[in-house]
């Protein structure tokens, strides 16, 4: 039985307490739920398969070949040899090295990434037209689109002066024959800079486009009110806009550690980790233990101890840019 | 009386089936000759024809996948019954049973027979603690290309022979550094690992070796040091090689020689048609390659080998004799320039005329020494390979250079001893 009140349905008093029966409220909200827990477990599950299938499972696998004597060359589950392969990387000068490299080369792209993308974004904010901002932002985007493997075959070509456009345009415009110091890639010195700004140009058109995504966000009227407080535009840059920026750079931030530690292919086809190691990384000391030396065991000891630093470098940087 | 006679038929024609089925026997065959798999369809149909019993089932890889193939496929249980392999990967696979020996496949009459049709270099490459696990199928020396528009502008005539230092002038009279010409390059990029092959002509040429009699490393003696840094000299003191030598590929390099910005390279036969097909108008002559103490080059080829998995082993051995035959490796050899590994084709007319004769005459030297058939050899070539990107860039004296890669060499070689 229904009461009205008001105008109002309300169920009779004691409705709420019944166990049991027909009719129970307790009872068709904890069916409610039931249901809705299927639906939701049915729509969770394959992106949980997929995980278990191609992040846990190959995670636990090379825990299991880290603690392993493992070797393609003679085969799966050998001798168990604890934290050996673990002391053998840390202590080895290459791998350190590597690491320092890649080091390098996430703190130089990542804050090219996140400056640069700010940067550009600020100027697009201020283009007018709205048709010609689009049609800038579409050419920016361009690097963007261009597979890694391409922008490294590229870029080995910009860096060779007998090839380079840059020097056939230079032949051609200033009758100079050859650009000395074009050639990054042939000096220890200059090859793994070469890869970082072959890497800013290729990936520094997708975070451009999520910090004007962001940036197109931020209210009007707080930039109006700190003008009118008389803010001048870099005041209002620091004080209204880099604080709201503050969230978004820290997630940009982490993406960009986490994908600049892994980067393989750009630096794989641009120098294979040459001249003479000069920008070995991590990533293609990782590949060559494990594909030209078949040392499953110290790759995979290699690879784990990659993870647990970008875990901790990520975790830092989540603590330091979160928004309160 | 007519049901009986359908039933007769119906018999006699499952016999024959079945008696078909039995006799044909399909070899697996994996190969990765991009380039010249036409002629290679040919001559397996040939096979086909004049050996009605056995059919070729062709499974090409691209190179670069084909030692991990070959691996996966022999762990999984599912190897091809023959496989083209390289020197490089001998030892490997015969320490973890990928390839079989010749030795236990053929008696030792039939062995003797067959060994002695190739040149004894050739047959050397697939060889590992006295078996050996594969035929050699093609071979080569290195030699040197000259680009012949440069030569003539400097006037200079196709040396037969020559010294280290007639070498460096020539090399020298190519070069000019205004116009960005120099006189020789190599492919010093990490992403082709061509130093160490380039490096050790110079190495034998010093009378150097990689590994001595004893099976001992031997890259960081004193004539492997010297020989490092006359080869670094070229570029650090000299100047007849390109600034950027070591970001050339070897693509790179066959790059600048046709657009005429190199004067000499070093490499085998097999370049000769890479270079005609990219430039078609560009004219080379080849010499031999210089001498210091002794002659010396690099050699290498490929080869066929058979799985110890194969079920055909009869079958199997009947076209690998077949394919390197003095016949078919002929043809073949005459379809491009391609140095054939058996001694009655090296000795026909058509290989001792042209560019042909000076290859043939470079892999007859006597320090002519396959490299490569040492364990885990991308991992040694890349050890090298890292010590003369150090030694030019000058980020190491040569003798430090090779002393560390001499130790990374020794600790691969001890897990084999």
């Amino acid at each position: 039985m229904h009461y009205d009140v008001g105008g109002r349905h309300v169920l009779p008093p004691g409705t709420l307490f019944q166990n049991g029966g027909e009719g129970g409220v307790l009872e068709s909200r904890g069916r409610l739920r039931d249901k809705r827990a299927t639906v939701y477990a049915a729509f969770v599950a394959p992106a949980l398969l997929y995980t278990l299938i191609f992040s846990v499972y190959p995670m636990v696998n090379a825990l299991r070949f880290s603690l392993f004597d493992e070797s393609l060359m003679r085969g799966v589950g050998s001798e168990f040899v604890g934290i050996s392969h673990f002391v053998a990387v840390l202590s080895d000068d290459i791998a350190r090295m590597s690491a320092w490299n890649m080091v390098v080369f996430i703190v130089v792209s990542t804050v090219a990434h996140l400056g640069l993308g700010v940067g550009i974004s600020l100027v697009l904010m201020s283009v007018p037209n709205k048709k010609f901002r689009d049609l800038i932002q579409a050419c920016i985007l361009i690097p963007w689109a261009v597979p890694p493997v391409v922008v490294g075959f590229l870029w080995r070509i910009i860096y060779q002066p007998q090839f380079s456009p840059i020097s056939v345009l230079a032949s051609t415009l200033l009758g100079v024959s050859e650009i000395s110091g074009l050639d990054l890639l042939s000096r220890p010195n200059s090859a793994l800079m070469g890869v970082i700004i072959a890497n800013i140009w290729s990936v520094t058109p997708f975070y451009m486009l999520m910090i004007l995504a962001r940036l197109q966000n931020i209210p009007l009227e707080i930039l109006n009110a700190a003008a009118i407080d008389g803010a001048n535009g870099f005041q209002q840059f620091a004080y209204v806009t880099l604080p709201e920026l503050k969230g978004t750079l820290g997630t940009l931030a982490i993406f960009d550690i986490i994908g600049t530690s892994v980067y393989f292919d750009l630096i794989w086809v641009m120098t294979k980790g040459g001249p003479g190691l000069s920008s070995e990384v991590l990533a293609t000391y990782i590949y060559k233990q494990a594909f030209q030396k078949f040392e499953f065991g110290r790759a995979s000891a290699a690879g784990l101890l990659l993870f647990v630093i970008i875990m901790v470098v990520s975790s830092i940087v989540a603590v330091i840019t979160r928004e309160d | 009386m007519r049901r009986c006679s359908l039933l007769l038929v119906l018999m006699l024609m499952v016999l024959t089936i079945s008696v078909n089925a039995a006799e044909q026997v399909t070899i697996v065959y994996q190969n990765w000759t991009a380039n010249e798999i036409p002629i290679e369809r040919e001559l397996i149909r040939e096979f086909e024809d004049t050996h009605p019993g056995i059919k070729i089932e062709l499974a090409t890889t691209p190179v670069e996948q084909m030692h991990d193939k070959l691996l996966l496929l022999t762990r999984a249980g599912r190897a091809p019954d023959v496989m083209q392999t390289i020197p490089e990967w001998i030892v490997e696979f015969a320490e973890n049973g990928v390839v079989a020996a010749m030795e236990d496949l053929l008696d030792p009459t039939e062995y003797e027979q067959f060994s002695s049709t190739f040149i004894p270099a050739a047959w050397g490459m697939a060889q590992w603690k006295t078996k050996t696990y594969g035929v050699p199928w093609r071979f080569g020396a290195s030699a040197t290309f000259i680009n012949s528009k440069l030569r003539r502008e400097a006037g200079l005539p196709v040396p037969e022979k020559w010294t280290w230092d007639e070498f460096v002038d020539y090399a020298a009279k190519l070069t000019d550094a205004s116009k960005g010409v120099y006189g020789f390059g190599v492919p010093g990029a990490s992403v082709d690992l061509g130093s160490s092959w380039c490096w050790s002509a110079f190495l034998f040429q010093n009378g150097g070796r990689l590994v001595d009699e004893n099976g001992e490393v031997a890259i960081d003696n004193e004539k492997a040091i010297e020989a490092l840094e006359f080869y670094v000299g070229l570029l650090r003191d000299k100047q007849v090689m390109p600034p950027n030598t070591t970001s050339l590929s070897a693509k790179d390099i066959t790059d600048l020689f046709g657009n005429n910005k190199l004067g000499m390279w070093q490499n085998g036969s097999w370049y000769i048609d890479t270079m005609k097909v990219a430039y078609p108008n560009l004219e080379f002559d080849v010499a031999p390659l210089p001498i210091n103490v002794s002659d010396g080059s690099p050699a290498g080829g490929t080869l066929l080998s058979i799985s110890p998995q194969t079920k055909n082993t009869k079958a199997a051995l009947e076209f690998v004799r077949f394919m390197t035959s003095e016949e078919i490796i002929s043809k073949w050899a005459k379809s491009g320039h391609h140095m054939p590994p058996v001694e009655a084709v090296l000795n026909q007319p058509f290989m001792q005329e042209g560019p042909m004769s000076v290859f043939v005459a470079q892999a007859r030297e006597p320090n002519t020494y396959v490299i490569g058939n040492l364990p885990e050899f991308t991992s040694l070539a890349t050890s090298l390979q890292v010590a003369i990107e150090k030694a030019f860039a000058g980020s190491s004296d040569p003798g430090q250079a090779l002393k560390q890669a001499a130790a990374e060499w020794r600790e691969v070689m001890n897990k084999y001893k």
